[in-house]
């Protein structure tokens, strides 16, 4: 299935802010993690302090994504 | 509340005087010219804005029900800011001073560490770099 993927900050220096991905059917944030991780590995360290969210609302690591779905990857926070 | 035009702090003092708060705390957080032994030219604030404005009002929320405020804001800026302009702006008002000034420091710590908001330091020699807050997630 096709997701969109929305990244931030450091994060748009490997993935561009608004990316078309494929992953398999009912993929949980934690296989796009790794799934993200494999195809990057320069965005492993960024990936595990950074937080997921979908539709305005942080999720966890066993949520299910769906087809079509926009997922944000939200990077450590740094303002102020 | 994020914006992209400069924060007018003369207008956000104007707004938070009441006549049962006799502590006013403004915190501006301006640009430094300066981070790491490094010459900075501008810095570059970028959010996940509805998630950061939900965040900033929850945060204000809770601090004017924690202390009991009178009166409360937080204003972050985004995009091209220079040195010694503000890029994030915190003021708070109560009765008295220990209060504000405690309300004032809980909304800028969590602002910093929690709300989807990021700096990249642009330096006088070109390069950038991407901010990393020392008590963020």
């Amino acid at each position: 299935m096709k997701i969109t993927l929305v990244t931030f900050a450091s994060l748009k220096e490997f993935l561009p802010a608004d990316t078309e991905i494929t992953i398999e059917q009912q993929a949980t944030i934690s296989e796009l993690r790794r799934e993200l991780v494999q195809r990057i590995p320069a965005i492993a360290n960024i990936l595990k302090s950074s937080r997921f969210a979908v539709m305005e609302a942080l999720v966890d690591d066993e949520t299910v994504l769906h087809e079509h779905e926009i997922v944000y990857i939200i990077p450590p926070s740094s303002g102020g | 509340m994020i914006v992209t035009e400069p924060i007018d702090l003369a207008t956000l003092l104007q707004q938070a005087h009441r006549a049962e708060a006799g502590a006013v705390v403004l915190f501006s957080g301006e640009v430094r010219n300066n981070h790491k032994n490094k010459s900075v030219n501008y810095l570059e604030y970028e959010a996940y804005i509805p998630m950061a404005e939900t965040a900033m009002e929850a945060i204000v929320q809770q601090a004017i029900q924690q202390w009991q405020l009178q009166y409360a804001a937080a204003v972050h800026r985004i995009g091209k800011i220079k040195v010694s302009e503000s890029a994030v702006a915190v003021i708070t008002a109560h009765a008295h001073r220990n209060e504000a000034y405690e309300a004032n420091q809980y909304i800028i710590e969590r602002i910093k560490s929690e709300v989807p908001i990021w700096k990249c330091e642009h330096y006088t020699d070109g390069t950038h770099e991407w901010g990393k807050n020392e008590r963020s997630l």
